[in-house]
């Protein structure tokens, strides 16, 4: 073959993904030659192949910079973009190394976390008040904000430098970061902030503060009132919201809060008010705007076309349609923000509205129908993995063996809550999470967008012009760990799902290239004849695997190469993956048990304690608790009206979230 | 009407919309403009030329690539090695003849047919290991098996698992 020119080799040779190429060298001297001599081009190619490059003029330097430095380091050539690049990948799969490491500077009680990866810093806020800026790498406080200024539990939202919080009177505070305000620096050049948003005293006044007890010291630095400080904020804008408001989320540049019946956006950027929604509790799903509570002039397809007609509650729903209202949303538990959306997680529903205009245009009710045709759940350890002890050293995850179920479209009156939502970054897919430790993934969900009334509820059919699929045609449906236990938090990035619950800590990942098969009768051009499930891979992260500390998560981010949560750290064998508390079982948060994470430390002075050996214990004590609680079968309390209703954490005590400090689980390769 | 004439001597007439695909012919036949002089094509045999000109009796009337379009060519070429059944079952030939087309539609300039086949021996090579490679290619492994272990650690990071 290599008599063939160069360049035809090399044609053929971009064709090849990255675990080919690595195989080619070995097949002859020449072959080893070739490709030496043809590296770049070679590896060039297998960068646009992967994605790692966008287009085939991308410099190499822009393709690096497009990644943080803990992920790629510095990049000497494109082999070394792709060798990193696909370390990462293999580090999430549990087939490259990856390991925990605790990080103090944050401090404990931690609640909320944000990381920003690219600029290398974690920001989190607190269960007793404050709010820190940390160094990813040094683990050093770059700034904070007292407990005397932001209040205990506060959330926090943050992206492209814009740093949001909750003041103690609902307000929303804007933060941005002092490197990106315009020169020349000065605190009130908030030009492009309308007047009524622009900073208050008080922010001025906690900035200055801020700023003098924040490193570089020793103070006064010379370089403080000039220079910008790394991971420094200052107060760009104060935004009040017409009602209050239960929930917000901040997408770049927009900032969705949401009341009980509706939901306001600013830019935040300019601090104005760019848009409203509502009238969410009942939804209105007609095109004509906001008008009319949930009026519900329908989209012309809810007209009773169940031709499968497979059971009698038929008529129950006609019935519903005719009004075309939707049942109250109820209490908030989340919302999710888009360019073209806004989602709101209420406890009965999923719901998603057109920020234009304000239409509902996706309501998948927590009760009534089955969410999904394909449900997956954890059997045991994965065949690969699983068994191999020795990798436990190696590598923070462990891949599940997955089993999967066809549920038949069938009616089920039972009720469970969403309690979070979120989309992925290209807009196609969502992510929502259940109280009863489901996750429901619904791939390329605006194809429901046509089609609101009972999105979840019935099959549409082949009416309407909307491509005629419904929620169960689009969604897998995960059970994560016990169904008996709640669901705590939800991370949606890079294409992986995140998932905290009481029983363990995921990361979901579907196969998002398998076509959807959607009723094969819809007609849609899309419609594959394939008819299998599209396969899907979980990752357990077994270290992390202690009840009391699952019970205490409050937050769980994702970034390019990291897991981030607020854990225990006594209950961590840091830089290693193996957690315990030395055999103690239930009683980590007890103070009896301060272990630090280095346990062999603490143990000095007792010979015949074996750290190892108890730690090792301790995790298999965990992985069996775990396994045990797969097998749980869901309970429900049954109403009056035939609805079961779904528990979850009877008799489980709450965790306490005393020593929380922020745990990362790192994918990054060696040597960034 | 164009005559061409292959290495082995071997007269072909074809339609001009047809062999038109073949860079190359195209701009011969413009610089010459209409004439009845033969092409002579001293690179291509004439079994080789019967298959590449059903390839391109086949694919007649379909767009040629422009030079505008070259750049969206390779951003999709990363997706897919996908190649359509009809390629498919035209591009199922031996080894020998896989290669005399690629090296034929490089010269002739027939873009899409050299992708055919390039996604082709890509699509053989694909998932295999360096033995399998060695036995369908037929090379010797000539490495000493430090060198062999050696190469291997160097790229153990790409591998499968």
């Amino acid at each position: 073959m290599l008599t063939l020119p160069p360049e035809i080799i090399l044609s053929i040779f971009a064709y090849l993904p990255l675990p080919t190429l690595g195989v080619l060298p070995l097949v002859s001297q020449a072959w080893h030659a070739f490709t030496q001599t043809h590296a770049t081009t070679i590896y060039h190619a297998a960068a646009l192949l992967h994605g790692y490059a966008t287009a085939i003029d991308t410099p190499l330097s822009d393709a690096a910079a497009q990644y943080s430095v803990r992920a790629v380091g510095k990049v000497g050539n494109w082999m070394d973009l792709c060798r990193k690049r696909y370390t990462v990948a293999r580090s999430w799969q549990g087939t490259a190394p990856s390991k925990i490491t605790a990080h103090h500077a944050s401090g404990t009680h931690v609640h909320r976390i944000k990381v920003d990866e690219k600029a290398g810093y974690v920001i989190t806020t607190s269960a007793t008040g404050g709010l820190v800026v940390t160094d990813i790498e040094k683990d050093e406080v770059l700034w904070s904000l007292p407990d005397t200024y932001v209040r205990p539990y506060a959330h926090c939202e943050y992206g492209e430098g814009f740093l949001i919080f909750d003041y103690i009177d609902g307000s929303k505070e804007v933060w941005r970061r002092a490197v990106d305000f315009p020169s020349p620096p000065s605190t009130t050049a908030t030009s492009s902030v309308i007047p009524e948003s622009r900073p208050i005293p008080r922010q001025l006044r906690a900035s200055t503060l801020a700023t003098l007890s924040s490193p570089p010291f020793p103070f006064p630095s010379p370089s403080m009132s000039t220079e910008p400080q790394r991971g420094h904020f200052r107060p760009w804008a104060l935004l009040r919201a017409p009602q209050t408001t239960r929930a917000f989320r901040f997408v770049y540049p927009h900032l969705g809060a949401a009341a009980w019946d509706a939901v306001f956006l600013w830019d935040v950027r300019t601090g104005e008010l760019v848009g409203r929604v509502e009238g969410t509790q009942l939804g209105s799903t007609g095109n004509g705007g906001n008008e009319g509570n949930g009026a519900g002039t329908g989209t012309g397809t809810g007209t009773g076309d169940q031709e499968t007609g497979e059971n009698e509650n038929e008529n129950e729903n006609e019935e519903e349609e005719e009004d075309g209202a939707l049942d109250f949303l109820g209490d908030i538990n989340y919302i999710e923000v888009s360019p073209k959306y806004v989602f709101l997680c209420g406890i009965h529903s999923l719901r998603a509205f057109e920020r234009e205009g304000g239409r509902c245009v996706m309501d998948v009710p927590a009760a009534g129908w089955p969410l999904a045709r394909w449900q997956y759940g954890i059997v045991g350890p994965g065949e690969k993995y699983g068994k191999e002890k020795g990798r436990r050293n190696e590598t923070a995850v462990q891949e599940q063996e997955v089993s999967v179920v066809e549920v038949p479209r069938a009616r089920k009156n039972i009720v469970d809550e969403f309690i979070a939502v979120h989309i992925s970054s290209c807009g196609k897919h969502l992510a929502a999470l259940m109280l009863s430790s489901r996750v429901l993934v619904i791939r390329d969900w605006e194809r429901l967008v046509h089609n609101v009334i009972g999105n979840g509820r019935r099959n549409s059919g082949v009416e309407g012009g909307g491509g005629g699929v419904d929620v169960y045609d689009l969604a897998l449906e995960v059970q994560l760990g016990s169904p008996c236990f709640s669901a705590r938090y939800l991370a949606f990035e890079g294409g992986r799902v995140g998932v905290a619950t009481k029983t363990g800590m995921f990361i979901v990942t579907p196969d998002w290239s398998h076509p959807i098969n959607a009723n094969a009768n819809s007609g849609d051009p899309n419609t594959n004849t394939d008819d299998t499930p599209p396969p899907l891979s979980i990752q357990r992260i077994p270290a992390l695997g202690h009840r009391a500390c699952l019970g205490g998560v409050s937050c769980l981010q994702m970034t390019d190469t990291g897991v981030w949560v607020n854990w225990d750290t006594g209950c961590l064998r840091e830089g290693g993956v193996v957690a315990g508390v030395g055999g103690r079982g239930e009683e980590v948060m007890g103070e009896e048990v301060g272990l630090t994470e280095r346990g062999e430390e603490r143990r000095e002075g007792e010979q015949e304690w074996d750290g190892e050996r108890e730690w090792e214990r301790e995790q298999e004590r965990m992985d069996a608790q775990f396994y045990a609680s797969v097998e749980d079968e869901p309970r429900y309390a049954s109403l009056s009206n035939g609805v079961y209703v779904v528990l979850v954490d009877l008799n489980e005590p709450e965790a306490d979230p005393e020593s929380s400090s922020v745990v990362s689980v790192d994918f990054q390769p060696r040597g960034c | 009407m164009v005559l061409l004439v292959t290495s082995d001597n071997e007269q072909f007439t074809t339609e001009k919309d047809i062999v038109e695909r073949s860079v190359l012919i195209k701009n011969m036949l413009e610089d010459v403009g209409e004439s009845d002089q033969p092409i002579p094509l001293p690179n291509v045999s004439s079994s080789v030329l019967k298959k590449v000109l059903e390839y391109c009796e086949h694919h007649r009337g379909e767009p040629l690539p422009t030079a505008d379009s070259e750049q969206s060519q390779d951003e999709t070429r990363k997706r897919t090695t996908d190649i359509s059944e009809w390629d498919q079952k035209f591009i199922t030939v031996d080894q020998e003849m896989l290669f005399e087309i690629i090296l034929a539609a490089n010269y002739l300039d027939i873009k899409s047919l050299l992708d055919v086949g390039c996604k082709t021996v890509a699509n053989m090579i694909k998932g295999k290991t360096p033995e399998e490679i060695r036995k369908l290619f037929n090379i010797v492994n000539d490495f000493t098996p430090e060198e062999e272990a050696q190469i291997k650690k160097e790229n153990e990071w790409a591998e499968d698992r």
